[in-house]
């Protein structure tokens, strides 16, 4: 992403995840874009075998993705094939979301420890195949590996199949040169901005989506589980008996080489955590939490219904709406949940309802039949709702910066496009300061001013000067400012740590001045620790949603 | 010629007479065809300058009127420099006209204004009156009218000031009686403001619309189409516009807020090893002193 203060948190991130060579190297990628590997050397000054182990980890941790670029031969020459590395910063800044993951994997899929404890694994070591993931947690429960199979590979099924686990991607795709590489340009503050036309995806998006397996492949359970046929699968229980009479005949036939294969399943394909999924997750949740204070708990249970059934559906994570459903399937969806079991037709009628005369819009009905909602399907409009999350964001932030009056004015100009410094002044009842108020805002990027000369020549005392809020410029702006908040903040708490080391040591014997510094950095880091995670919820309200 | 002089006065008078409504040049110079255009001109100023013609302007061409004793009264003695500028405040009418445009309206001398309004003034035929806009202005008008608001600044000022405190009263009221009803209309608002006497300067409904437009760009309340009927009123129509309690507030805190860096004046030169620094920040260091 394109923020001057995002690619500071991600490096400072890999700082204090994997220490300073992994974070030289990932400095040089975020902020040079895709380089070789000579090119990296030139960059970091450091030795090929120390590049190259860090690229491994990063590589590992998928924060970075290898491709090869493949140039047309020049003349008699052969065509030459270019390794290149992007760093994957989005990836990197997951790292401050482990906690939020571990508590959605908990509360999804069950109270199940080994659930949480494989995530954590995955999250931990960037990748692991089934084998590894396997010895992790016999090590750690301290048995025997056959005694922990069954129970991790049944934890494991059941994360595959909520897709929170995926294959990983093709370690060296193949992409043919983009020709027409735009230069990054130099924004007015020296940060690099790259500019892209709207509609076009980003060289990121376009490596890894030829890096990425297809859909189908993404969450194929390997060979082993399909055919352990043991506690469950993915087909449904009635299919069960048959699909595994047929499994168990294959293998008779074939059995060596099934077993081959499976092991080999085991033994080498990687797996790593979905990120795609969590977010999502996420998303309808925020989503969800917004509805339920807009109108009341149960119309956010009916959305809540209708969002789940949509995860049966999804095409891509910012889909902007789902597909339409049916009543009963809003039904269904609804009664599985907690919340929703004492759900009746009426009341999720009258819900729906709600859903759909609020003003935002962000439910609509269509194909209406008989005026009757009979036959009609819903649609739920997430863009809508994240905007209007986001829009309320800001606003609370113009407001406990700057004042209400300076509130009204930015949500006046929100509303009405452009208008003059006097009108401003009218409509916001504030005559006197509105010219102060607007230089404030106008100083951080938060309203903009335009020139519209009278007369030929342009005198300034005689044009008119129309203000205006550019939503676009705001967003960027405060998401800039949020990644700065928690750069400073995880600073701080570096730099505090750092101040207090000596303490650390002596444990036994602490003097009550000593133990005071004890209790107070504890807090400190409570303090800070419990801001950077709230601010990345508004991280991921305001680039991630 | 004196004769001539007066027989030509008489006439046009009584043409004036004739044409109750106004004279127009056309007609004149029909009618006096036969009398040089010296002495028309002569006569014409001599009507003028004794208060008894009025010249108009309609349109593009010229309209004389008789002008009744009461007013030939008035302006005896006003030479005609101070006629024009009489005219001209005329002409501005409730917003009143400022010294300077009314030198470039009369194409006259400053010193000749100034002495034009004295004599104006001592007669009460016009008045200063202040403006909100700016301070030190002030524009003239005929004695007898009021000042339009936008010169008083209307009921939010009171001696030239603007009221804060006095909007926010009615704005507390307001808000207070849309939270208590629930849905109301702006009639609603209104009658309930004026019902409490909170106040005895008279509030138009324009004036309520700008107080709840402000409430309504607060985030206190919103704005719905087509309300239910109020009993007061006879049954709302659908295209009325009704306020009600916003459902979606503007937060309060956010995450980005309650943190030191959300509401520092100098985020923006804040840097490592800048002179702005997290390390170094004061800001940090009252956030985290228990």
């Amino acid at each position: 992403m394109a923020t001057q203060f995002g690619r500071k948190l991600a490096c400072e991130l890999i700082f204090s995840h994997f220490g300073e060579s992994v974070q030289k190297v990932c400095k040089s990628l975020v902020y040079h874009g895709q380089l070789s590997l000579p090119e990296i050397a030139h960059y970091t000054k450091m030795s090929t075998t120390q590049i190259h182990n860090s690229l491994l980890v990063l590589v590992q941790h998928s924060c970075v993705q290898a491709f090869k670029v493949e140039h047309d031969g020049i003349g008699s020459a052969p065509p030459r094939v270019l390794m290149l590395y992007i760093a994957l910063t989005d990836n990197i800044l997951h790292c401050m979301r482990f906690p939020k993951f571990l508590v959605l994997v908990k509360e999804d899929v069950g109270d199940q420890v080994s659930a949480e404890a494989l995530v954590e694994g995955l999250l931990e070591h960037g990748r692991l195949t089934l084998e590894q993931l396997i010895q992790r947690a016999a090590a750690r429960a301290g048995k025997a590996e056959g005694e922990v199979a069954t129970v991790v590979k049944d934890c494991f099924h059941r994360l595959l199949a909520n897709h929170y686990i995926e294959r990983c991607p093709v370690p060296e795709p193949s992409l043919c040169p983009n020709i027409a590489v735009e230069p990054a340009k130099k924004t007015a503050c020296g940060a690099e901005v790259s500019d892209l036309a709207p509609g076009s995806i980003s060289e990121e998006q376009r490596i890894m989506s030829a890096a990425a397996p297809t859909d189908a492949e993404r969450f194929q359970a390997p060979v082993s589980l399909i055919s352990m046929g043991g506690t469950h699968t993915e087909m449904g229980d009635s299919n069960h008996p048959v699909g595994q009479k047929r499994k168990r005949e294959a293998l008779q036939i074939d059995a060596k080489t099934a077993a081959a294969a499976a092991a080999m399943d085991e033994k080498e394909v990687l797996w790593h955590v979905n990120y795609e999924e969590f977010v999502r997750r996420l998303r309808h949740q925020a989503c969800v939490a917004f509805v339920r204070s807009r109108i009341d708990a149960m119309a956010g249970t009916v959305l809540e219904g209708m969002l789940d059934a949509t995860c049966r559906h999804k095409t891509s994570v910012k889909q902007h709406s789902s597909v339409p459903m049916s009543i009963e399937v809003i039904m269904d969806s609804v009664r599985n949940l907690q919340l929703g079991q004492g759900m009746t037709v009426e009341r999720l009628q009258v819900g729906l309802q709600q859903l759909v005369s609020d003003s935002a819009g962000y439910v609509s009905r269509i194909g209406e039949q008989g005026g009757l909602a009979e036959g009609s399907q819903y649609v739920v409009h997430l863009h809508k709702i994240i905007e209007l999350l986001r829009q309320n964001e800001v606003e609370g932030i113009v407001l406990q910066r700057y004042g209400q009056e300076c509130c009204r004015i930015f949500r006046l100009l929100g509303l009405n496009g452009q208008l003059e410094q006097k009108q401003i002044g009218e409509r916001a009842m504030v005559p006197k300061d509105v010219r102060e108020l607007l230089y404030r805002l106008l100083k951080d990027h938060y309203v903009q001013v335009q020139e519209v000369a009278k007369t030929t020549e342009r005198v300034a005392s005689k044009s008119i000067h129309l203000w205006c809020v550019d939503n676009q410029a705001v967003l960027h702006q405060v998401l800039d400012d949020i990644y700065h908040a928690a750069s400073n903040l995880s600073q701080r708490l570096a730099h505090e740590l750092e101040k207090e080391q000596q303490i650390h040591v002596p444990n036994a014997n602490l003097t009550n001045s000593q133990q005071e510094q004890v209790k107070r950095i504890q807090s400190i880091m409570t303090v800070l620790e419990a801001s950077l995670l709230k601010l990345d919820n508004a991280m991921l309200l305001f680039h991630d949603f | 010629m004196a004769s001539r002089l007066g027989a030509t006065i008489n006439k046009i008078l009584d043409l004036c007479r004739a044409h109750s409504q106004g004279l127009p040049q056309k007609v004149l110079d029909e009618e006096l065809q036969e009398v040089e255009v010296e002495i028309i001109k002569q006569s014409l100023n001599v009507l003028l300058q004794k208060q008894k013609l009025q010249v108009f302007m309609q349109g593009e061409s010229i309209v004389y009127r008789e002008q009744d004793t009461e007013a030939a009264a008035k302006f005896k003695g006003l030479t005609s420099e101070d006629m024009l500028v009489y005219q001209a405040i005329q002409q501005a009418a409730n917003t009143g006209i400022w010294t300077a445009d009314l030198k470039k309206r009369t194409n006259l001398q400053q010193l000749q204004v100034n002495k034009a309004l004295k004599n104006l003034e001592s007669r009460s035929l016009v008045k200063p009156v202040k403006t909100v806009a700016n301070k030190n202005r002030k524009v003239y008008m005929l004695f007898e009218l009021d000042p339009s608001r936008e010169v008083t600044g209307g009921a939010w000022y009171t001696e030239q000031d603007y009221d804060a405190e006095f909007v926010d009263v009615v704005k507390q009221q307001c808000l207070h009686f849309i939270l208590k009803q629930g849905l109301a209309s702006l009639e609603d608002v209104a009658e309930s403001v004026r019902k409490s006497g909170i106040t005895q300067v008279e509030l138009r409904l324009e004036e309520f619309k700008q107080i709840l437009d402000t409430l309504v760009l607060d985030g206190d309340i919103e704005e719905v189409v087509g309300g239910a009927p109020s009993s007061s009123h006879a049954p709302v129509s659908f295209e009325t516009v009704c306020y009600r309690a916003s459902r979606s507030r503007i937060p309060e805190t956010s995450a980005l807020t309650s943190v030191p860096c959300g509401i520092c004046p100098v985020l923006r030169e804040c840097r490592p090893d800048g002179l702005i620094s997290p390390q170094t920040c004061i800001y940090f260091k009252d956030w985290l002193t228990f």
